[in-house]
């Protein structure tokens, strides 16, 4: 079983997108900010789904920060913002598998979650 | 001199941001944090509107390009290379920034309000108008520390 780790600090979005993927099979541990998601990605995970603007830090500090010791980790942002194309080449250059926009819908996710832990 | 926030749908920036630069002859800055610049030079070309006034600021494409490339996590650059061009630029000009909401990706809330308002005090100081264009999202209350910096918002 996959293993995730989900940083959201909105607590009804967290245990929606929990619920949505405990159902497709992965096992999903959840934090609330930055600093509790860097504590907890200390025991493996296959991949880490990063909402963009945490508490007390970006989303992208938090992927910069577990980067360095976690590269085979698969990092995935979630965010209500789109994005371009260019953009999203640019994330992926950095090392994002990849970006996906809210509001979601649900095959969408976990398609794009199975295709990103591959 | 007035700083304005344009937000639109993401389908509609490149209009609006076309309608900008061709109501304009004054030189600009144009930090472009959606399109790489050579895609943004490209498609004003191809809608008639010459560049050369121009000055970009690279926010998408690694370095390896010419131009000035400054990554999107870095905002005390980005906001030292505006200062630049603000102090070299002697005539009339204007500062565009195409995406705003994108920094939101790579910064804090805090850091991107603190940039968007010293550059907006900074270009007030010497009569520049700012321009920002950014995309409606369905979460609006994530610009909401910005809205408050400018002197109108447009939808």
């Amino acid at each position: 079983m996959k293993k995730i780790l989900y940083i959201e600090d909105h607590e009804d979005t967290a245990e929606a997108v929990k619920k949505i993927l405990n159902q497709a099979g992965f096992s999903v541990d959840l934090a609330k900010t930055g600093v509790q998601g860097i504590k907890k990605a200390e025991t493996a995970f296959d991949g880490i789904l990063l909402d963009i603007m945490l508490p007390d830090m970006s989303g992208w500090d938090v992927f910069k920060k577990l980067k360095k010791s976690k590269e085979k980790t698969k990092y995935l942002l979630l965010s209500a913002l789109p994005i371009s194309s260019e953009r999203m080449t640019e994330l992926k250059r950095r090392g994002i598998a990849d970006y996906i926009t809210k509001p979601f819908k649900r095959e969408d996710l976990v398609k794009r979650i199975k295709k990103a832990l591959q | 001199m007035t700083a304005t926030l344009i937000m639109t749908p993401a389908e509609r920036v490149e209009d609006q941001i076309t309608k900008v630069i061709a109501n304009t002859h004054e030189k600009g800055v144009y930090v472009s944090l959606n399109k790489s610049q050579q895609s943004m030079e490209m498609f004003l070309r191809k809608k008639g509107i010459e560049t050369e006034n121009l000055f970009f600021i690279d926010c998408v494409t690694a370095e390896e390009t010419e131009g000035i490339h400054i990554a999107p996590d870095n905002l005390p650059f980005l906001e030292k290379a505006i200062e630049f061009f603000m102090r070299d630029i002697k005539e009339k000009m204007y500062i565009i920034i195409d995406g705003l909401s994108t920094l939101l990706l790579y910064n804090s809330e805090n850091a991107v309000a603190k940039f968007v308002k010293e550059l907006i005090q900074d270009a007030a100081k010497q009569h520049i108008d700012l321009i920002a264009v950014s995309v409606i999202t369905k979460e609006e209350e994530l610009l909401n520390k910005i809205f408050n910096f400018f002197d109108e918002v447009k939808r």
